[in-house]
């Protein structure tokens, strides 16, 4: 699967921040995501994605909005 | 009446304060203080205290085990003609406002006399109570002490959001607040024991496979007797963002949990270093919050699992060594989903005496429970008020001997709190300063920690 916005989105109201609707520029923290939430979103990223992330890849402006964490994947996969 | 089971962790909970009791420990209680900049209305702190005793008589509720299923639950009725406690104290330097005002040296020592007492949870009667510090700046404090059988660190919160809320609404003779529901959301029924047991094999293997047997606390593993101590340093705005800086140079800003678990383990091994000691293994036992992140969430019981995260040796000669082998760790926890794994294997044994379960874990340690507690709890929200200006708020757990110290930190609207709380009979205050000092130095990068 492709790392698009609306894919990261899906996956994150399917499985860290159930019952949201979520689109490409939701506020995700705002919206309860936490640090085991982003943890636990490495996980799925690994499994759906192919894309490994680094403790340094998991910052606050990365994981700001689906829009974010797509930019911050799809420079991992190159 | 009627009833609020025991969650897993509630079990385990109840294995340590027995643990603690038999032990001349105490009871096994948290302490949260809220600083505000301006002084608390006694009488709308009454009405509010009263409000949300009527909202949540879990609050006098005892705690019992069911004769015939064997298992624990709060047995809620009416609250009677109890009320929650609101004592107050002044600094001694002070002439109070309030004539039944205690004197006291300082906040230190009021949080010392109240960490370890509490009704006894099997009694009718408050499981909480409130003490309002006057300051010498002439602000207030305010102290609330909880049976940590009754809740978390984040139920504490939640509970200490709806206080204020009621407080407001007292002191401005607004209507009530609407309370969100968040109180006493039936438990999840359980799932089938079978699924279960096959849930609980995550965490057996693991128990099996990856944790050392030889770990040393501070205390040791003999549990001993003792008065609870607390020292805390809250850094300010400028201390607060070079903590931040140097957590973004070891890896990612907002993963908390790798590296103040790596900082609370160096602290601890210099002390153990400076007694001519060298474990060779820490296991650091971190809370892992199982509430659900939207929608209704409880406040009562302990919500949370366990992950028993390994430091050795030679990880801890460098912060970002220490911080990447707990992520990775960390990252392996989630994968197999350990929480729920644990959770599962704690209510295997729910019908069994508490003492059990317990005794297998200080087996698996050889009498150790951990190396140390430890949570980061995040930031710690209030609601937002007109009436009160809080400057900062925090936790205080108790700990139990073994392991006879925890570190702790939250934060609070861009400022960080270490708070370490402690047995008297297992560190001395010197210890305690150098054990504080260490994690202060690491969290600012400053090359005083080794």
């Amino acid at each position: 699967m492709k790392p698009t916005p609306e894919n990261i989105a899906k996956l994150i109201a399917e499985n860290l921040l159930l019952g949201t609707d979520l689109n490409a520029s939701s506020p995700l923290f705002e919206l309860g995501l936490d640090s085991m939430a982003i943890m636990q979103f490495t996980v799925l990223c690994e499994d759906h994605f192919n894309i490994s992330l680094e403790p340094g890849d998991l910052t606050g402006s990365n994981f700001e909005t689906p829009n974010a964490i797509a930019a911050l994947l799809n420079s991992r996969e190159k | 009446m009627h009833t609020l089971n025991a969650t897993s962790s509630d079990l385990f909970l109840l294995g340590l304060r027995r643990m603690m009791m038999k032990n001349g420990q105490g009871e096994h209680t948290g302490v949260t203080v809220i600083e505000f900049n301006n002084t608390i209305d006694a009488a709308a702190l009454r009405t509010a205290a009263d409000q949300l005793l009527d909202h949540h008589p879990i609050l006098v509720a005892p705690f019992r085990c069911h004769t015939f299923t064997r298992l624990y639950r709060w047995i809620i009725t009416d609250t009677g003609d109890f009320q929650l406690p609101i004592d107050f104290h002044h600094e001694a330097s002070l002439t109070p406002d309030h004539k039944a005002s205690i004197p006291e040296n300082s906040i230190e020592e009021l949080i010392t006399k109240l960490l370890g007492t509490a009704t006894p949870p099997d009694q009718p009667g408050p499981k909480i109570a409130f003490h309002l510090y006057r300051r010498t700046d002439g602000g207030d404090t305010l102290i609330f002490s909880w049976l940590h059988l009754l809740t978390d660190g984040i139920g504490s919160q939640l509970l200490c959001g709806q206080l204020l809320k009621l407080y407001d609404s007292a002191l401005n003779a607004t209507p009530l607040p609407d309370l969100d529901g968040l109180h006493n959301t039936p438990r999840q029924p359980l799932e089938k024991w079978s699924k279960r047991f096959r849930s609980a094999q995550t965490a057996f293997r693991f128990f099996r496979h990856n944790t050392p047997l030889a770990i040393r606390s501070l205390s040791g593993a003999k549990a001993l007797a003792g008065k609870h101590l607390a020292i805390t340093k809250t850094f300010n705005r400028e201390q607060t963002q070079q903590a931040n800086d140097r957590l973004a140079q070891c890896g990612g800003n907002i993963m908390l949990l790798p590296h103040f678990a790596a900082v609370a383990a160096r602290a601890h091994h210099a002390v153990h270093r400076s007694r001519g000691q060298n474990p060779q293994h820490y296991i650091i036992t971190v809370p892992v919050q199982t509430r659900p992140r939207t929608g209704p969430v409880p406040i009562f019981g302990n919500l949370m699992s366990i992950y028993f995260i390994r430091l050795d040796n030679d990880d801890l000669c460098d912060l970002a060594k220490a911080g990447k082998a707990i992520f990775k760790q960390y990252a392996e926890f989630v994968r197999s989903k350990f929480e729920l794994s644990f959770i599962d294997i704690v209510s295997l044994f729910r019908r069994l005496p508490v003492q059990v379960f317990f005794k297998f874990t200080r087996f698996h340690f050889r009498g150790e429970l951990n190396s140390f507690f430890h949570s980061h709890s995040g930031e710690f929200t209030l609601p937002e008020l007109n009436s009160i200006d809080v400057t900062n708020a925090y936790h205080i757990p108790g700990v139990s001997s073994p392991p006879g110290t925890g570190l702790f930190f939250s934060s609070y609207r861009g400022t960080l709190t270490i708070t370490l709380s402690y047995l008297h009979s297992a560190i001395t205050s010197d210890e305690a300063e150098q054990l504080l000092n260490h994690a202060v130095q690491d969290l600012l990068g400053s090359s005083a920690a080794s």
